[in-house]
């Protein structure tokens, strides 16, 4: 029983992740101005180029393919989420709540590439087998 | 790559570590901001769920009890939705409260991962 209730795991995990792409695509003026580092130019680029990098790890977890490298993408866009936006500004308490949030996220990221990924082409990893 | 990706439950139980902290170090936001209204003893609640997040990562760590110890992390995150984010979210107090609906999520799928991928020990609940 319990094994069926931890399988939902992944897809809370995964599917949960559309609200931020919906942020990306409905509140470009908010990524922008208060996410996007100041010091990268085009930030809107920057802002649709993530929401659409999220949108694709969706994809790809949903239809099994290349899932592996897609989650650790993932870990690796929150990392520099962590490293490059709130880490920095970390003397706000809100801010080192969201470098201890982004770290949960690229726990539960790299737990998907290591455990849940079906599809490991391309992930550094042998294919499961069929 | 596997070390890396082993490193996963590690970040999991690292990112749950601060809210220890906010519980003991914070109490009066905890009780004014987010133990429902109507529940009795709210400072119980606040200490009794930081204690609850501690033996979480104590469980993690010394890998016994760790699989009964992911499964109520997850049960604890979603009341939390339940019964706080999502009851704000409607109520539109704060349109952060929505984002940390679906962050709960998030941890809750993290939790359930850890559950049923990473633990050791799966004493109680099989």
């Amino acid at each position: 029983m319990t094994n069926s209730l931890t399988a939902w795991g992944r897809w809370l995990f995964v599917l949960s992740f559309s609200f931020y792409v919906f942020l990306h695509f409905g509140l470009p003026e908010v990524g922008v101005n208060t996410y996007v580092p100041k010091f990268l130019p085009f930030p809107y680029f920057w802002n649709y180029f993530t929401g659409a990098a999220l949108l694709a790890f969706i994809i790809s977890a949903a239809i099994g393919r290349f899932d592996k490298l897609a989650a650790l993408l993932l870990a690796g866009y929150l990392l520099l989420v962590a490293v490059l936006i709130h880490a920095p500004r970390a003397a706000n308490p809100m801010e080192l709540l969201n470098v201890f949030r982004v770290a949960n996220m690229i726990g539960g990221a790299l737990m998907y590439a290591g455990a849940v990924a079906r599809d490991r082409r391309l992930g550094f990893g042998q294919p499961l087998p069929a | 790559m596997t070390r890396i990706t082993g490193l996963g439950r590690w970040f999991f139980v690292l990112g749950i570590s601060i809210y220890i902290a906010l519980h003991f170090t914070q109490p009066d936001v905890g009780v004014k901001r987010f133990v429902p209204g109507w529940l009795p003893f709210p400072y119980f609640w606040n200490y009794a769920t930081g204690v609850a997040l501690l033996a979480f990562i104590v469980s993690a760590l010394l890998g016994k009890y760790d699989k009964l110890a992911g499964l109520l992390l997850a049960l604890y995150i979603l009341l939390m939705a339940l019964l706080i984010h999502i009851p704000n979210a409607l109520h539109g107090t704060d349109p952060n409260e929505l984002v940390n609906v679906f962050r709960n999520f998030i941890a809750m799928g993290g939790a359930l991962m850890f559950a049923g991928a990473y633990a050791r020990d799966p004493r109680v609940v099989g």
